[in-house]
């Protein structure tokens, strides 16, 4: 029954419009307007168009800052170096839905950008109607070169098409711990291994008079984080990706255990009593003004960390729980891709920009300018690496066997009511089981 | 015509109208003081007093994010958007209930009915439709759908102030020989002033305030609006407070103005009533 | 005094013409020139409105993601009906009514004050509608903080010797004080168009009445709320309206939209079904829903006051 012609509706509006047209363009010259601002849609040969959601241009804390942008760096670079090549940036808008409505309209119009930066997995697969393989760009020996590639393949099969190219070694989770309030409480710190060990710590904290978590969870993103590292150590790396296959269960026993390990942060009494309806951009002030002496966060504040806290900050990797096949395992992984529409008007040029991007040094620009996440080259130059709390965690990172985070692959829908049960069991107003139920049931209503 | 109700009886009415009062206030204040305060200074105490101000967050705004170019395209996009939706408006609220048109209730039924639908679906369409009319990443593009998604209302809001006209007062003129276009621009428009000033008012805020159709249909640099500019800022897990609160500023301050400006006019408006 | 003048008016200047032809002749230009009048307006919404939304409509008869499509039939419809999901959102929406006679009513009060020029009225006009001028990023923020934990409210209860409340974590509290945002923020606007609509009325009516003697509750009740029904029906149709279309971006700067979905509105489902992959059919069949849900609600509201309209 599938047939590739747009459904009847907008058959409709493009007769509509072909009558309508003369009319409205008139009007548009009775107001005088059309004469001033009309002008060709996106005029062709401006140069490669590359749209970033404020992934690559903004600073630490989300703000814009065209004066230590990577994006706008390399673009000055390059261009200085290939005079006759023309590269125009824009800067779409940060927040998620917007630009996947914008890149979605613009797509089907096909005059959306030739290149675009999105997060990796799910928001890149989901437009793979819209993208162009890229496996004659970067051929196996380019690949070999690059790590992330399965995050970014069609379907998230081994030989699946290459749909984006995997930017930086990615972000992970971690817990952060201010060593000052531990001193203050008289509590030594010791990392715990487990999950377990890890609220233990916070019991002794908590004797001692010193709130042991904040955690702002109303959009139920801390969840989202634990729930990554917990789920991951209960069921093995590449499990998240292995349900959207749809060979395992969302209601899998190890999720179940996962949810209800992570409830028991809130139900110990360890949190911020107000856990359910504190926002995330209220972590760093609590943080800041001592509202509880840890904080699960991930490498995207490592600059604002240092910042902040100088030598009083530490971190560790939010720990598996005691029963974990997995222990150890660290949540997180690639973050960022940069993604080619297969209505480019000037692929050539467009796929000489990304072989620019995908250079070593040229991503080892981004790793200097922006400290948030380490190189995913080969050749990288880690002596560019100068945050400490990146240091470490890169470090860790080679260490460590990783888990793919359960919203950076599941369908839409289904990742929105992840934050939600994320933050209703936490509070403990929905169990475990009811929540993995429900989640199941809206995965199956989306294949 | 004062009134000559005693002083302790007015107060009353005035002590509480005064407390809701400073429950508006209060945000704006607090909004424009921490817009003014620097990050490290607000992560120490966000609601305690500021120990430093500066601009520093509106220049960060103002070099970063072409505040001014933005500016310009909104007030080019709304003034004119804004002009043709209340003329437009006020023609066919006209129309409807002071001539003799015919499917009258074809017409007020289709304009009131067309609000009804959740404007959430209809971005990918007219997106396209504007796409194939060449008007994406135009103004002239938005000024048409701000002009489309505000006359429903518009003409909704104008058909109950013309109901208000007396039609003694037209049918007078009409046998005085004026033709209903004049009886229109001479009679009718000043006698509703008040509620056109009103609608302006309220055509204004709807399209400064419009967030979507302005990210989505003006994704070029130098075709963005402020509002959507400014509703930008900010990534998935961080923000800075204060640099957001610097951009609401940036954002509240013309309708405030336009608010203080215009409200003179409803003042008089309300002043001198209608039975002149 | 309008009458007066318009009855000399027929008397002295139009004696026996033929009215029957001329009538008629009038009538028909007439009937031209409202058609011209309404057409500018009629063609913007019908070519970027109602285009549209018939593309929409037929969108929903297919499982699409913009690209290709598949004809499902019913299929979308069927799915929504028996969706918990839009069950318990709608319930949601049903509830966040409450705010539409409570913006009604403070809306009334407020502009029935001011027009009786209540000491401060001039400041008061212009302040009250601050809160519509505000973008729900400071509306949500000034609730957020007023209702946190450590809040001004959290601290009265706390000083009153009770405990405080995580108000936003329970779906009742957190359905509350979005009401009462709601209401915080919109009366200001409804009481700028019942001023309008106050303005329009003769001065002469009121001053009779308090002459006679009527207290101003009876005043209110009897003289100036007659005097407005057109207009506070379309404040009342306009509140509802808004509640089904435009509430999320409300909401979800507070609660975003939780715990769980017990603050969600219907208009972001539509929102993200429309956008997620492969389900536009799903959020075009959802709005069509909601389309006639409010649609059956206006015209209850209008006949509710005006049984001889519509």
């Amino acid at each position: 029954m599938t047939n590739s012609v747009r459904p009847s509706g907008e058959g409709e509006a493009a007769t509509v419009t072909g009558l309508n047209r003369r009319h409205v363009l008139g009007l548009g010259a009775s107001l005088g307007a059309s004469l001033l601002f009309n002008r060709p849609a996106y005029a062709q040969g401006a140069g490669v168009k590359f749209w970033d959601p404020g992934l690559f241009a903004a600073s630490a804390d989300g703000i814009l800052d065209k004066s230590k942008s990577f994006i706008y760096k390399a673009t000055e670079l390059y261009l200085a170096a290939n005079p006759s090549e023309a590269v125009e940036i824009t800067e779409t808008s940060g927040d998620l839905t917007a630009t996947a409505n914008q890149f979605r309209a613009a797509s089907i119009a096909r005059n959306g950008p030739d290149l675009k930066s999105a997060y990796a997995g799910g928001n890149v697969l989901s437009f793979a109607q819209f993208l162009e393989p890229l496996d004659e760009i970067f051929p196996p020996e380019a690949q070999a070169k690059l790590s992330g590639w399965a995050t970014v393949r069609e379907g998230y099969r081994a030989d699946g098409k290459i749909l984006a190219l995997p930017y930086g070694a990615g972000s992970y989770f971690y817990v952060f711990y201010r060593k000052s309030l531990f001193a203050k409480a008289g509590v030594e710190f010791v990392q715990p291994k487990t999950w377990e060990e890890m609220l233990d710590l916070g019991d002794k904290l908590k004797a001692a008079g010193v709130a042991p978590f904040w955690v702002c969870n109303q959009e139920g993103y801390v969840g989202a984080w634990v729930i990554a590292a917990l789920g991951g150590g209960q069921m093995g790396p590449g499990v998240f990706t292995e349900m959207v296959l749809g060979n395992v269960r969302l209601d899998d026993p190890g999720m179940i255990e996962a949810y209800k390990g992570y409830a028991s942060l809130f139900s110990r009494g360890l949190t911020n009593p107000d856990a359910g309806q504190v926002g995330n951009g209220e972590a760093m002030s609590g943080f800041a003004q001592d509202k509880g002496a840890m904080l699960i966060g991930g490498s995207w504040s490592n600059a604002e960390m240092l910042e902040t806290f100088g030598d009083d900050v530490g971190q560790f990797p939010i720990p598996t729980l005691a029963s974990a096949k997995a222990p150890g395992i660290l949540a997180g992984g690639p973050n960022i891709a940069i993604m080619m529409t297969n209505y480019a008007a000037n692929k050539d040029a467009a796929a000489r920009f990304l072989k620019y991007l995908a250079e070593a040094k040229t991503i080892d620009l981004y790793v200097q300018l922006t400290q948030i996440e380490a190189s995913n080259h080969v050749d990288a130059d880690p002596s560019l690496i100068i945050n400490r709390l990146l240091r470490e965690q890169a470090e860790l990172i080679k260490a460590s066997r990783t888990v793919y985070p359960f919203d950076n692959v599941m369908p839409q829908p289904v990742i929105d009511m992840f934050y939600r049960v994320n933050a209703t069991v936490f509070t403990g107003q929905q169990t475990a089981e009811d929540a993995v139920a429900q989640l199941q049931a809206e995965f199956e209503r989306q294949a | 015509m004062a009134k000559a109700s005693p002083r302790w009886q007015r107060l009353p009415p005035f002590l509480v109208l005064a407390a809701v009062a400073a429950t508006t206030i209060y945000p704006l204040a607090f909004v424009a003081m921490t817009s003014f305060r620097p990050k490290p200074d607000y992560l120490r105490n966000p609601y305690g007093i500021p120990s430093s101000l500066s601009f520093d967050n509106y220049v960060k705004l103002i070099v970063n994010y072409d505040v001014l170019r933005a500016g310009t395209n909104s007030l080019i996009v709304i003034s004119v958007a804004l002009i043709v939706t209340l003329i437009f408006a006020t023609l066919a609220a006209y129309a409807i209930v002071k001539l003799n048109l015919p499917f009258k209730s074809v017409f007020a039924g289709g304009f009131v009915s067309v609000m009804l639908v959740p404007g959430q679906v209809l971005i990918i369409p007219v997106y396209l439709l504007l796409s194939m009319l060449r008007l994406v990443d135009s103004l002239p593009g938005l000024m048409a759908v701000y002009i489309a998604t505000n006359i429903p209302f518009d003409v909704f809001f104008m058909i109950t102030v013309l109901r208000g006209v007396p039609d003694a007062l037209i049918e007078a003129a009409k046998i005085d020989g004026a033709s209903p276009l004049r009886i229109l621009v001479s009679i009718v428009v000043p006698v509703a002033r008040t509620g056109i000033v009103t609608l302006g008012i309220l055509t204004f805020l709807a399209m400064w305030n419009e967030l979507i159709f302005g990210l989505i249909l003006l994704p070029t640099e130098a075709h963005n609006v402020l509002t959507s500019k400014m509703a930008s800022i900010g990534g998935r897990f961080v923000s800075n407070q204060p640099i957001l609160m610097s951009g609401l500023m940036i954002t509240s301050l013309p309708p405030v103005l336009v608010l203080t400006f215009l409200s003179r006019y409803l003042i008089e408006g309300i002043t001198s009533g209608m039975g002149k | 005094m309008i009458a007066t003048s318009s009855q000399n008016l027929t008397k002295a200047s139009r004696p026996g013409t033929s009215l029957g032809a001329s009538t008629t002749t009038i009538g028909r230009g007439e009937s031209l020139l409202a058609l011209a009048a309404v057409t500018p307006a009629a063609a913007f919404v019908l070519l970027l409105l109602i285009v549209p939304i018939i593309a929409a409509f037929g969108i929903s008869f297919f499982k699409t993601d913009g690209v290709t499509a598949q004809f499902v039939g019913l299929q979308n419809y069927v799915r929504i009906f028996t969706d918990p999901l839009v069950h318990a959102v709608l319930l949601v929406n049903l509830e966040f009514l409450i705010a539409v006679p409570l913006v009604l009513g403070s809306a009334t009060l407020c502009g029935v004050l001011l027009y009786e020029r209540v000491l401060g009225w001039r400041m008061f006009r212009v302040i009250f509608f601050i809160p519509s001028v505000l973008s729900t990023a400071v509306i949500g923020l000034m609730f957020k903080s007023t209702f946190s934990y450590d809040g001004p409210v959290n601290a009265l209860i706390t000083a009153a010797g009770g405990h405080p409340i995580s108000f936003f974590s329970a779906p009742a509290t957190g359905i509350a004080i979005i009401i009462l945002a709601l209401v915080w923020s919109g009366f200001g606007y409804g009481t700028l168009i019942i001023l309008a609509g106050l303005s329009s009325i003769e001065r002469e009516i009121f001053e009779a009445a308090e002459i006679d003697g009527a207290g101003w509750w009876q005043r209110l009740w009897w003289i100036t709320l007659p005097q407005i029904t057109g207009v506070l029906v379309f404040v009342s149709v306009i509140n509802v309206i808004y509640t089904f279309t435009s509430l999320f971006g409300f909401v979800f700067v507070m609660t975003a939209g939780g715990p769980g979905y017990s603050t969600t509105t219907l208009d972001y489902l539509i929102y993200q079904k429309a956008f997620s992959s492969a389900d536009m059919g799903s959020g075009s069949a959802l709005a069509i829903i909601v389309f006639l849900l409010i649609g059956l609600l206006t015209l209850l509201q209008v006949k509710l006051v005006r049984p001889q309209e519509v």
